[in-house]
């Protein structure tokens, strides 16, 4: 380790989501752990909100050694403007030599206001980090549709600063024996931010996209505002979230907000099935870490099938009209009706 | 001013001079300027920083954009992408000839290109469908050109759709669709608002299917509605696919009709650009008519002229029309068979003594008593 | 309303090829375009100017190339139009390309809000945006899909978030990232490509912004490039059937699975 680096700290800021700390920091504080373990360095994970005290243990049970804790009724709502800042100020004095927060939509807006407040480099959206010997954090990010991976280093500056995209890191086994130092941070507010959070309007699913685990999407090929009507009766059937391509949502048979690829939302479900998708290359940038992909097109030489581990070469309508009948009774999952089918 | 796509197809060029050979304008008036090589090299010029005249405008103009140089070119480089960008500029810079003007304001005003009020078409569509449903299964698009200059090809279409028990309906007062707008001053907003215009009207009445009598309207309502962010709902299909779809499936039954001596004219934009050269042979077939083939025939088919170019251009017009025309006397023919009303139009004016222009359509509601 | 758009000009992605012998990018006979989330930008840019008055300036960083892509802003509705062009930005990081044009924005003068797209296609980074708000310091609202006029100086944001919408209010002056909105591409009108034949190109160099040399281009970069290699996720061989009733039942086993393995 590089003498300034040494008994520093890897430091975690974690996301709360309603209250709740995010899956995403914890992912990230097991990362850390890994990356400390054996090196002279301590994790650190920084939880600002209101009454969240509770989670310090939770925190701590993934990894972190110490805790930063900054309770304030006005830190209620999440708000980029005082967070970045109060962030900022936080490394300012604490002097940690990596920073990790989760590539979500309000982190990866916070860390470039952190970043550019600290004067030092950040590497969007990584999905893999290595720490080597002098203490130099190797940042791994996809480039260019994922075709291409790149690994990206701060040599000069620190903190070493990196947002991690969800769900490219293990959850850590929570382990509620391992000990760790909880620090109250005070804080002032500073008078009226110059941006508020009015209110917040949560669409259909509960689901979020870019975390679900199995999603569904539907293209130009589902032909009607109806038919994705019915794709989404089923996905929310058995739990799983809805997609679109860009040709769905041009033809105005889905919203913009779900709408997966290289100019809406990138996903990285375990399960892909692609209803009715002819597979451009800007939809596929989107989907290209998924699991399983399964497509359903009525042409056998759609390039999706090019993408795809399994491929159905018929109208989707017939696949939908199955599953709904063999998976769904009264509308809800019938898990046994699917087994009972499979012994047949 | 030109956007990259369209410097590359200038450039292109490798000086191979066969698109003198296809294009229909360089073969009627045997001009160097009337050739896709010509207007590159004006448009490469302009790149390069030499002026824009009102000649170069002139040169753009004199062009039909049926794509005949598109099909044959070593480069596979499209002249009218380039031609379409320097009309833009020509209307930018005001330097359009005073006949294509009029034109414009023609189709800004009325709708159409044929400085008709809007008035008479909305009268020619109340007359065509009196009793017009608000919404059906399957909205006919009919054009400008039909409503003008061949009506009775809409007619005969209509009655087909009768004849099969179609849900058909039209729209009131057909608004233009932006083809001819568009081929007048390349895709500019103004293009692309009429065109949303349009398809706002057309999704209104929920069809399944629109049925596209005019072949120019049928490619630009496929190729490129999409790409200006003009989506209809409903299945376009060319009326040629729709008829041809219900002979097959024995919603209309033709009788054998009598002609002998019979050719077919392949519309440019359906059989080059919408790859339809087999629907319009099969209705052909059906009516138990045999037809010679033209040189120049199905995707490398000849141009006719165009009603657009002939009304600005009309002796340029008249000369390329009588080059088809020498194809089909060429081939032993007395009847020339269309199924496009601009096509109908412009080679009937043409049409040498004693020989004579007939639509598909129009045949075909004979041969089905329709 | 003085509204000022940051754009960059990136290659067209419709029109790059990965040739798989060589594992490279094909750039060949790639055309440049306005970056799709800086074009809605730009639009949502020229619809607050419409409303409420102003003007829309355009600031590019790039090459001299880039020059004849703006034209198309200026077609589109912008007044006036920055190249910022100099042999030492060349090879900026995030971090560098947000110094420049905090340097070039000064230069400019006053405004009342700074639009960016919300990532570039290139590069997908979507830092600049924030990082620029710190260096002018004015608030930062990332991922915009609307904005209004809310009270005198303040803006009604709608922002996308993963699980929904939040509506903001926000400050001015501000900065705020755009989200790609349905017109990808910036198709200028005949009345527009008349407005654009008087609206010059300006250009910037560090001779007018004066930043020190080393604090910009590969110099000024915080972060380096250690290496890049290609990377295919697992390739993936289709197994197609035409048969929808086994297809569904594998659908189910699939999801099956994936169900039992959350549980």
């Amino acid at each position: 380790m590089r003498p300034e680096i040494a008994q520093k700290e890897i430091w975690v800021i974690c996301e709360t989501n309603d209250g709740i700390v995010a899956s995403a920091s914890y992912e990230l504080l097991g990362k850390a752990c890994e990356l400390a373990r054996g090196k002279d360095c301590k994790v650190g994970a920084v939880l600002l909100g209101y009454q969240i005290s509770g989670y310090a243990k939770d925190l701590i049970a993934a990894g972190a050694d110490v805790v930063y804790l900054v309770d304030h009724s006005e830190l209620d709502e999440y708000n980029d403007y005082v967070y970045s800042r109060l962030i900022s100020d936080l490394v300012k004095t604490h002097r940690p030599f990596i920073v990790l927060m989760a590539a979500t939509v309000h982190g990866r807006a916070i860390a470039p206001q952190v970043a550019a407040a600290l004067k030092t480099g950040l590497t969007a959206d990584c999905t893999g980090l290595t720490l080597d010997d002098n203490g130099q954090l190797v940042q791994t990010r996809p480039a260019f549709g994922e075709n291409l991976m790149a690994e990206v280093i701060c040599p000069a500056t620190l903190p070493q600063m990196a947002t991690v995209r969800p769900k490219t890191m293990p959850m850590p086994s929570m382990d509620y024996n391992r000990t760790g130092e909880i620090i109250f941070i005070p804080y002032k507010p500073k008078g009226p931010a110059p941006l508020r959070l009015l209110s917040k309007k949560k669409t259909g699913s509960e689901f979020s996209l870019s975390d679900a685990e199995i999603i569904i999407a539907g293209g130009a090929g589902i032909g009607s505002r109806e038919g994705f009507e019915k794709l989404k009766e089923l996905a929310n059937a058995i739990g799983c979230s809805v997609g679109a391509s860009r040709g769905a949502v041009n033809a105005q048979y889905a919203d913009y907000s779900i709408q997966i690829g290289q100019t809406g939302i990138t996903v990285r479900p375990k399960l892909y099935i692609a209803l009715g998708i002819s597979g451009a290359i800007q939809h596929i940038a989107g989907i290209k870490a998924s699991g399983y992909v399964i497509a359903v097109n009525t042409d056998p030489n759609a390039s999706i099938f090019d993408y795809a581990d399994y491929g159905i070469v018929c109208d989707y309508r017939e696949v939908l009209d199955y599953l709904a009948s063999e998976l769904l009774s009264n509308g809800r999952l019938e898990t046994s009706r699917l087994d009972q089918a499979f012994k047949q | 001013m030109y956007s990259e796509m369209a410097k590359k197809h200038a450039d292109a060029c490798r000086f191979c001079w066969m698109c003198r050979y296809l294009c229909p304008v360089g073969l009627a008036t045997g001009k160097e300027v009337n050739t896709p090589r010509a207007r590159g090299l004006l448009v490469s010029l302009d790149i390069r920083g030499q002026e824009f005249d009102e000649s170069c405008a002139e040169a753009m103009y004199e062009c039909c954009l049926c794509g005949a140089c598109t099909h044959d070119c070593v480069t596979g480089y499209e002249p009218p992408i380039f031609i379409r960008e320097a009309r833009t500029k020509a209307v930018v810079n005001e330097l359009v000839p005073a006949g294509v003007q009029t034109v414009i304001d023609s189709v800004l005003n009325n709708g159409n290109i044929f400085s008709r009020a809007s008035s008479d078409i909305k009268e020619q569509l109340d007359r065509l469908v009196p009793d017009r449903k608000e919404t059906a299964e399957v909205l006919f698009y009919i054009g400008g050109t039909a409503l003008v200059k061949a009506p009775h090809i809409a007619e005969a279409v209509i009655r087909l759709f009768k004849c099969a028990g179609i849900d058909y309906t039209i729209l009131a007062d057909e608004p233009q669709s932006g083809t001819e707008l568009g081929d007048l001053i390349g895709y500019v907003q103004e293009v692309v608002d009429s065109a949303k215009q349009l398809a706002e009207q057309i999704n209104a009445t929920k069809a399944d299917k629109i049925v596209v009598l005019d072949p120019s309207c049928a490619r630009v309502f496929k190729q490129e509605y999409p790409r200006w962010g003009c989506d209809l709902k409903g299945e376009v299909l060319t009326a040629t696919a729709f008829i041809a779809q219900l002979i097959r499936e024995k919603r209309l039954l033709p009788d054998k009709l009598s002609i002998a001596n019979a050719t077919f004219h392949d519309p440019c934009k359906l059989a080059r650009d919408l790859d339809e050269v087999l629907p319009a042979r099969e209705i052909i077939a059906a009516m138990g008519i045999e037809i010679k083939e033209m040189f120049l025939n199905k995707k490398m088919s000849k141009c006719c002229g165009t009603e657009l170019l002939s009304q600005y251009s009309p002796v340029t017009g008249r000369l390329i029309a009588q080059r088809r025309w020498d194809d089909a006397v060429r081939c032993g023919a007395e009847v020339m068979i269309t199924a496009c009303p601009g096509c109908y139009d412009v080679l009937k004016s043409n049409a040498p003594e004693g020989k004579t222009v007939e639509d598909l359509f129009v045949l075909l509601a004979e041969a089905c008593k329709a | 309303m003085r509204l000022i758009v940051c754009i960059k000009i990136v290659p067209e992605f419709q029109d790059m090829r990965f040739d798989r012998e060589t594992n490279t990018l094909i750039r060949e006979n790639v055309r440049q375009v306005i970056n799709p989330a800086d074009n809605t930008a730009l639009e949502i840019a020229v619809n607050l100017k419409n409303k409420w008055g102003g003007k829309v300036c355009v600031v590019s960083m790039g090459t001299e190339k880039a020059g004849s892509v703006l034209h198309y802003a200026a077609a589109c509705g912008a007044d006036e139009l920055y190249l910022i062009s100099d042999k030492k930005f060349a090879g900026s990081d995030t971090y560098a390309t947000a110094t420049v044009l905090a340097a070039a924005i000064k230069h400019l003068g006053d405004y009342d809000l700074i639009l960016c797209g919300r990532r570039a296609m290139d590069g997908e980074t979507g830092q600049v945006g924030p990082e620029l708000s710190v260096m002018l310091d004015v608030p930062c609202l990332t991922n915009i899909v609307d904005i209004q006029k809310h009270r005198d100086d303040t803006m009604l944001c709608t922002r996308l978030v993963e699980d929904g919408f939040e509506e903001t209010e926000l400050t001015l002056p501000a900065l705020i990232t755009v989200c790609e909105g349905k017109n990808l591409t910036c198709v200028p009108s005949i009345s527009g490509l008349r407005r654009a034949k008087n609206i010059p190109l300006n250009r910037l160099s560090n001779a007018e912004l004066k930043l020190d040399p080393a604090s910009v281009g590969l110099k000024g970069s915080l972060t380096r490039v250690k290496r890049v290699y290609s990377y295919f996720g697992a390739g993936r061989k289709c197994i197609k059937t035409t048969d929808p009733v086994k297809g569904s039942m594998t659908i189910a086993q699939e999801i099956l699975r994936c169900r039992q393995h959350e549980t």
